[in-house]
């Protein structure tokens, strides 16, 4: 008996979880599954057993009156987390007594936060708990305990806290003793907070290499954002040029953020003036939901040196404790090559560049203000590369493309 | 019986000697005054077929150069003539020297100490190694003196001793000895600390080939200030192979030349009395008969001036550190606490045990590393003498430190000279070669040395497969005398030593002999790549460090004890003490070798390290930080 109670506990979970209540009813009655079950429905804890068409109905009717509040406010009145509030006293002083439809007028709240901004908010979640009524809906037997006491009351405080939890917001003690106060410390929803409470603050530092949440509007300053993830070498100091009229041509009103480092200023005066240097670019840097198209300049690797490296690289006994070592080694360590991170097997990377317009006009500028710290640049010979960042994409179609060359497709 | 048996010894290797045989060992005991007695033995001895052999001195027939002894080490070959501490010249001298005090830098002159290694043909006073570091001793009470004597001479003039021709010594050298002219060592800029192949100064040479147009600037140049004669090391087009190269080269450059300027004096902690601060040479005309040496020799130049000045560290560290315990000895007895003396204390007592032990240890050191380069023509003892620089400054360090610690408050006063000792010391660590870099260098060389006899052994061992009986029989060999306790001991060290050092001796041996198995361990880990393996080199270096210290330690407790000095049975236990913790730091560093870079923290070393330059400092979270 046991065993059947915790496995329908289980599933029953697990079901409820994914807003799957057709598929309990059909476990629970044994029924066959029907083809659309896998539907999720929105945000909408439905039990199917024992529900009428009316209550359904008044559900929904609920739901459009909560969602309703919100849109009336956000039309009145400045859409900011003051606005929100007011919001959710309205809905408590109006119904101070019985709370009516607070389920769904948590999941009207749940929608609306991101159009306010206060979907990173915590206060603004534990006010919303406290719409919940107090002292009814704990569990007082294990009975209740173990088949999830108002089960649609606590399927909307999980969905509240994996609202909480998709947005990385980590709640905090008083959180949970709000929650506590409201289903009690053995209700599933507090267990679920239990497991919030051990897992993200372990996972809230494990990015070595984190973006910030609150990205900047700025274009220049995402792009300095972007370049400083960018770069590799510490010494890497980021310059702009900014201005109307910048660029020469076409005189532009842009800005031209160019992050380089002195070891790549120390290979570029090394640099053959006969051997030509590349702009390649049109490469994008996506910093959560923002892109920035970044350039860079490029030379061609150095076949002799690779060589080298990977010779003294190769674990070779041939000269065994040959050394000239520091006190007999006269010539100075800079000429003995030590590969720098710029220098890859596939070309040696001299110099970064976002612009705001990515045209060939703030390119060519960029290289203009790199030759006041380079000024070897001025001899050398540059080609552009240029492609924007999805023109190397193909798009496999069902129809063959136009230069009349079949283009494989996997979806038939 | 003991004591005959050692002179006889050394009587048979004089005899051998003056038979003109060529020996690999070297005679220690020559004097004149003090073995007349013995003068007739050596002749009546059987293998002296010469008859009358005249007792050599030191100044003619020097044999050339001698068998490296730290460096063998790391081979496992321990020369026993090391264990026979060097009889000093002329102990009448030495007497007068002792009487020397402390004066301006004007009656220092006077003295002649501004001349102390220029021979005496040229002015100076012509002292040998053990002289000067017998002076050393005594100039050290104040660390300005000591450090703008050692300026002038050690580093200063040191070029123009070794590499000058007999224009440039008559030129300079006379005026130099006196003191009418200041020297001063032109190496570090502000680029090129410790990396001296790297400096920028330029030295060009004009159109008709007559001057050299010296360019650049030099820092924390001692005696910067009020030097006329500069050491200068710039860089020179050479032709080498027709091919164009930038090599270092050496000037002697004179105030008088014009072009040279010096900033103010620096600001500094401690030796606030030397004058110190930056050298700039704005085209200034160097005559081609100023170049020392070779054009393009500078590079080797500079390190043979810095390597021969570095022993005489020993001798004035111990100088001033006995010179301390002695006033802090007075301290402790008469200062009461608790109802005692100071002295009472069992604490108090191991520090001054331990400062005592550590004084003798440098000591010993140093006089028996200058009695080496007093033997012979070109004395290879560089490594030896780097070994003395680092123990002595870390000693003295330490040491001077623990003096002040017992002084307490007082210590900390201005009005007591403690913290200026304490501030004066500081700099030993760093000048003269940082205490790193020749840790680094004793490593390497002995490493380099052992690789040459080791390399076909060590080429075998890292390719196991195709080896594979020499594998097994090299790990079954290193087990089986890992569970024996230790190599076998076949050197018998203890025979060349006092009985009452057996278990000293047999520890120095069975040290020597483990040694010898880490190196050949860490050579075949690591392979070429060992001198990236900078902090398994500071174990090795620890090591021998502290082998080399026991040897000089105990062999001089020996001759002490066996001609009956004065206290000679409390240097046999300043000795005994030494040799015990030395073996114990010997004993735990080999462990750490042997446990291999994981197991010995070194791996997490780095990785620490990384973490806080990628982060740009102290990397953990605040104690008090809240994650919700």
């Amino acid at each position: 008996m046991a065993a059947v109670f915790s496995a329908n506990r289980a599933l029953h979970r697990v079901c409820a979880r994914f807003g799957l209540q057709r598929l309990v009813a059909c476990v629970n009655f044994g029924a066959p599954c029907p083809s659309n079950l896998f539907k999720r429905d929105i945000h909408f804890a439905r039990t199917v057993r024992g529900r009428d068409d009316r209550s359904l109905e008044t559900q929904r009717n609920l739901l459009v009156k909560s969602s309703s509040l919100f849109d009336e406010l956000a039309a009145k009145r400045k859409v900011d987390k003051l606005t929100f509030n007011t919001a959710l006293e309205l809905y408590i002083s109006k119904e101070s007594l019985y709370r009516r439809g607070h389920v769904e007028f948590i999941y009207a709240a749940m929608q609306n936060m991101e159009r306010f901004g206060v979907h990173r908010d915590l206060s603004v979640y534990k006010a919303l708990l406290e719409v919940f009524p107090k002292g009814k809906l704990a569990a007082r037997t294990v009975w209740q305990v173990e088949f999830m006491h108002f089960p649609k009351q606590q399927q909307c405080a999980i969905d509240l806290m994996d609202q909480m939890e998709d947005f990385g917001v980590i709640p905090d003690h008083d959180f949970g003793m709000r929650l506590e106060k409201v289903f009690g410390t053995d209700a599933h929803a507090f267990r679920k907070y239990r497991r919030m409470m051990y897992w993200m603050p372990k996972f809230k530092h494990a990015n070595p290499y984190p973006v910030p949440k609150e990205l900047p509007d700025d274009a220049l300053q995402l792009a300095l954002l972007a370049l400083r993830r960018m770069s590799v070498d510490k010494e890497t100091k980021l310059s702009v040029w900014q201005g109307p009229d910048i660029t020469s041509e076409t005189n532009e009103d842009t800005f031209i953020a160019s992050a380089q480092s002195r070891t790549q200023q120390d290979l570029i005066s090394k640099h053959d003036p006969n051997t030509a240097l590349f702009v390649e670019g049109g490469y994008s840097c996506w910093l959560r939901h923002a892109s920035t198209t970044y350039f860079i300049l490029r030379a061609d690797p150095d076949l002799a040196a690779l060589k080298t490296w990977q010779a003294a690289e190769a674990d070779s006994d041939q000269n065994l404790f040959d050394w000239t070592l520091f006190w007999e080694n006269e010539e100075a360590s800079q000429l003995v090559p030590n590969r720098s991170v710029h220098e890859q097997d596939d070309g040696t990377i001299l110099g970064m560049t976002v612009t705001g317009t990515s045209t060939k006009d703030s390119l060519v500028t960029w290289i203009r203000c790199l030759q006041q710290a380079n000024p070897s640049l001025e001899q050398i010979p540059i080609v552009f590369r240029l492609r924007t960042p999805d023109s190397q994409v193909q798009v496999i179609g069902s129809k063959p493309n136009d230069t009349g060359v079949q283009v494989a497709n996997n979806q038939r | 019986m003991y004591t005959r048996s050692l002179l006889t010894r050394q009587l048979v290797y004089l005899a051998k000697k003056s038979n003109g045989a060529e020996t690999a060992g070297f005679a220690r005991f020559r004097s004149t005054a003090s073995a007349d007695g013995l003068q007739s033995q050596a002749t009546s001895q059987p293998a002296t077929a010469g008859g009358d052999s005249q007792i050599t001195t030191a100044k003619d027939r020097k044999p050339k150069t001698n068998a490296p002894f730290a460096k063998n080490l790391f081979l496992g070959n321990f020369d026993k003539e090391m264990l026979v501490y060097p009889e000093i010249m002329d102990s009448k001298a030495i007497d007068v020297n002792a009487k020397i005090p402390e004066e301006t830098l004007q009656a220092i002159k006077e003295l002649g100490l501004f001349g102390q290694q220029i021979p005496q043909e040229y002015g100076g006073l012509g002292l040998n190694a053990t002289k000067y570091a017998r002076i050393a001793e005594i100039t050290s009470q104040d660390g300005s003196i000591a450090v703008t004597l050692a300026a002038h001479q050690a580093i200063g003039l040191k070029g123009i001793l070794i590499a000058g021709n007999e224009e440039q010594k008559q030129k300079y050298l006379p005026k130099l000895a006196v003191g009418e002219m200041t020297a001063a060592f032109c190496l570090t800029e502000p680029g090129s600390g410790s990396d001296a192949a790297s400096i920028q100064t330029r030295a060009t040479l004009s159109e008709d080939g007559k001057t050299f147009l010296l360019n650049g600037g030099k820092i924390w140049i001692s005696n910067g200030g009020t030097a006329d004669v500069f050491t200068v090391f710039a860089k020179t087009e050479v032709e080498v192979n027709g091919e164009k190269k930038d090599k270092v080269t050496a000037f002697i450059v004179e105030r008088a030349f014009g072009g040279v300027t010096s900033g103010k004096p620096e600001d500094k902690l401690g030796i606030r009395g030397s004058n110190t601060c930056e050298v700039h040479f704005d085209n200034t005309p160097v005559p081609v008969e100023n170049v020392l040496g070779e054009v393009g020799s500078g590079f080797k130049l500079a390190m043979n001036i810095l390597n021969s000045g570095r022993f005489s560290m020993g001798s004035s560290g111990a100088g001033i550190l006995k010179k301390l315990i002695g006033w802090t000895a007075e301290h402790a007895t008469t200062r009461r606490q608790f109802g005692k003396h100071l002295s009472e204390f069992g604490l108090i007592k191991e520090k001054f045990a331990r400062m005592a032990v550590t004084a003798y240890a440098m000591e010993s050191m140093a006089y028996l590393t200058a009695g080496i380069i007093d033997m012979y023509e070109e004395p290879d003892c560089a490594v030896e003498a780097a070994m003395v620089k680092v123990f002595s400054s870390e000693g003295c360090w330490t040491c001077v430190s623990e003096c002040l610690q017992i002084l307490g408050g007082l210590g900390y006063m201005k009005e007591y000279p403690y913290e200026r000792y304490l501030r004066d010391a500081r700099i030993l660590l760093i000048f003269e070669g940082t205490n790193e870099i020749l840790r680094l260098f004793v490593a390497l060389q002995g490493l380099q040395h052992a690789g040459k006899q080791l390399k076909e052994l060590v080429k075998k061992l890292r390719n196991p497969l195709n080896n594979p009986g020499l594998v097994i029989s090299t790990a079954w060999s290193r087990v089986r005398s890992r569970t024996s306790g230790g190599p076998a001991a076949k050197l018998r060290l203890n025979e060349d030593l006092h009985p009452t050092f057996k278990k000293e001796a047999m520890a120095l041996e069975k040290g020597v002999g483990q040694f010898q198995m880490a190196v050949e361990s860490v050579l075949t880990r690591h392979g070429n790549k060992v001198v990236d393996q900078q902090m398994e080199l500071k174990r090795l270096a620890d090591i021998v460090m502290d082998l080399y210290a026991m040897t000089s330690v105990l062999s001089r407790a020996s001759r002490s004890y066996c001609i009956g000095l004065r206290n000679a049975e409390h240097e046999v236990m300043l000795a005994k003490t030494f040799c015990y913790e030395a073996n114990r730091r010997v004993q735990t560093n080999m462990q750490e070798l042997a446990k291999g870079s994981v197991a010995n923290m070194d791996e997490n070393y780095q990785h620490i390290a990384d973490t806080i330059f990628k982060n740009g400092g102290f990397a953990a979270e605040h104690a008090l930080a809240r994650n919700w």
